[in-house]
């Protein structure tokens, strides 16, 4: 029998492997989800200690590395929800926006306002349509891998892509009228 | 393939699993309806435009700070920053407030907000990064002895720089040496005292009859959470130091490596009135000394840089590894007066705060509600002051029927989300008191609560 190579990490060498493997993309997830790189990698690493510490009761899982997208991808819901809670980091702007108050290097900058722009346009649509073309064109993401995550059929996914695009399609060109209008 | 059936099958063309045929037909489609044809370009347009333009990858040091944290970290439902992971329990905030007078300033605010870029040593980094410190020496356990140029009873957090040392006491049982199970911790100084069960914080101030509780991510402690794993402060200094001006230095001198870290004050310092009153709100060097050979922390040294003259504000006397911690140590017993009340609960207390008038009208109401003496008014602006009989006493006889002087102007100062009132009120018993108080409506509702200054 040949071994699952996407198995749930079982020892610190396995997971050392997970972690080389999947952190890009995980780190993406979360930065284009909460919009700061420290944070982004705050999560992942939570998760990851928590992979490890369930190793054990996880061995069954045999697509481990969607398993733990999964998992990245509820903590930064959790931890959004858990922003427009709080009032202080609003008032320090960290509500979702992208406020830079912890770095001034110039590559992070250009990220952030690269996640300001998607989540702006984002964010003028339905969030559960948001959600969808979040994760096909920021993470890649297949449309069924995505039904998966979301837990609802992949023609749901499907209408919820189309329909979000093509409303983003129409605010794209309202924009570009009055752009025109303007010069 | 018509035009309905166009629309239903488009989203495919931007999925990779979209067969070979169906994308034929659509596009045989396009070559004949110029409307879907457009459609299909401005999605893609769109779509297009979505793309992040930047490429986003795991930070460098993830991997080894993961590998670390699996190998050497006793409580791995702590993060780096003291941030707990969405769904165990929020840190990475401040809470709503509660009187400051009764030293209730709960200030979720990370250990050592500064960060860096760095000039570090990396051999004598590594050697104390590098190995699984706790698990080598099988350390299962930390007590310390400091003192902190503090005041007995107030907030952990609290620095003040022409006060006495205090002396305090810190109990941290890691419990398994490799991970597992959160720690169980305590610190005490005289009038105030915090554990941690494992499941729950508990406060205790016994010289107000104020006893709180609160999930385990609670600042109770701030910044002196840095000191409950010691194996985990180089690691946490170096991320706290990332990105900002502040730097840390590692050297081997002899038997020992000496951690220095330079922070910078973090704040609003327009106003100076809160520089200097805690770690994060000063210019500050911290001194970390670790034994060579079995990496242990040995010392821990704080000096604030006020006006170009270092005062020590933090010098660690005695550190023991290993030492019995009773489980006695982790329970606080409550005289029969007092009982637990939930933080939660004191800060969902619909009656509470003041919305809809400026900080200074609100010290205005607050004041003069003590010297009608309408305490229901005054419980709107103190959290808790209707849980705890003693704190309400002292409240009652120290305040009720002062006279108002005068209210100034508020302020900002230091990390405090909320503002400062001047005031001068004359007490009952003819005492003139001139000082600040500490407001802030963080709250959902925005009202205004009392954060201390009285």
């Amino acid at each position: 029998m040949t071994e699952n190579p996407d198995k749930f990490p079982q020892t610190p060498a396995d997971l050392a492997g997970f972690v080389r493997k999947n952190q890009d993309r995980l780190v993406r997830h979360a930065f284009f989800r909460l919009g700061n790189q420290e944070e982004a990698e705050d999560v992942v690493q939570e998760i990851m200690i928590r992979v490890y510490q369930e190793q054990g009761s996880r061995q069954h899982i045999d697509k481990a590395s969607s398993y733990v997208f999964r998992m990245v991808y509820n903590a930064c819901l959790d931890q959004l929800r858990k922003k427009s809670k709080s009032s202080f980091e609003q008032l320090n702007g960290h509500n979702g926006s992208a406020v830079i108050t912890d770095s001034n290097h110039e590559k992070e900058m250009i990220a952030r306002e690269e996640f300001t722009r998607i989540d702006a346009m984002l964010r003028s649509i339905p969030e559960e349509q948001a959600e969808v073309i979040r994760l096909r064109v920021v993470d890649e993401m297949s449309f069924v891998e995505i039904a998966e995550i979301m837990k609802v059929p992949v023609t749901t996914i499907k209408s919820r892509f189309s329909y979000g695009i093509i409303k983003l399609r129409t605010k794209v060109k309202k924009q570009e009228e009055v752009n025109y209008e303007l010069r | 393939m018509n035009c309905v059936e166009v629309s239903e099958k488009m989203a495919d063309l931007f999925d990779d699993s979209i067969s070979p045929e169906v994308k034929n037909e659509l596009f045989s489609h396009f070559r004949e309806c110029e409307e879907c044809r457009t459609l299909y370009e401005e999605m893609s347009a769109v779509v297009s435009e979505l793309k992040p333009k930047v490429g986003i990858h795991a930070g460098r040091n993830l991997q080894q700070e993961i590998a670390g944290r699996t190998l050497s970290s006793g409580s791995p439902f702590q993060s780096r920053r003291g941030r707990i992971l969405p769904g165990m329990s929020p840190v990475w905030k401040r809470v709503t407030a509660v009187a400051a007078v009764m030293a209730l300033i709960f200030v979720l605010f990370p250990i050592f907000h500064n960060r860096s870029g760095a000039g570090s040593d990396a051999k004598a980094a590594s050697t104390l990064l590098g190995s699984s410190i706790r698990a080598l020496w099988d350390v299962t356990s930390v007590y310390m002895e400091y003192d902190v140029r503090t005041q007995e009873g107030d907030n952990f957090e609290y620095i003040n720089m022409s006060g006495d040392f205090v002396s305090h006491k810190l109990w941290s049982a890691f419990g398994d040496p490799n991970h597992a199970e959160p720690g169980r911790w305590r610190i005490e100084k005289k009038g105030r005292t915090v554990v941690m069960d494992g499941v729950n914080q508990y406060m205790y101030c016994d010289q107000i009859g104020v006893a709180l509780k609160s999930g385990p991510g609670a600042g109770y402690v701030s910044w002196m959470k840095i000191l409950l794993d010691p194996m985990e402060i180089l690691r946490k200094e170096k991320r706290a130091a990332k990105g900002s001006d502040s730097k840390y230095r590692i050297e081997e001198q002899g038997n020992e490596i000496i951690l220095t870290v330079n922070a910078k004050a973090t704040g609003d310092f327009r106003n100076t009135y809160a520089l200097n009153s805690s770690i994060p709100e000063s210019n500050n060097t911290r001194i970390y000394t670790f034994d060579k050979t079995s990496k242990l922390l040995k010392s821990f040294n704080v000096y604030i840089d006020s006006a170009g003259k270092e005062i020590q504000v933090i010098r660690m006397t005695n550190i023991k590894y290993n030492e019995p911690a009773k489980n006695e140590l982790f329970v606080i017993t409550l005289p029969p007066e007092v009982n637990w009340v939930a933080m939660k609960d004191i800060m969902s207390d619909k009656n509470l705060g003041v919305g809809g008038i400026t900080s200074d009208e609100a010290a205005r109401m607050f004041f003069t509600a003590c010297q009608k003496e309408d305490w229901d008014m005054v419980r709107k602006f103190i959290p808790g002051l209707i849980n705890f009989v003693q704190m309400e006493l002292a409240v009652k006889g120290q305040y009720g029927g002062l006279t108002i002087i005068s209210i100034g102007k508020p302020f900002k100062s230091g990390h405090g989300p909320g503002e400062f009132v001047p005031y001068s009120i004359r007490c009952k018993n003819g005492y003139v008191k001139t000082f600040n108080l500490a407001l802030r409506k963080d709250n959902p509702e925005k009202k205004w609560i009392v954060d201390g200054g009285f």
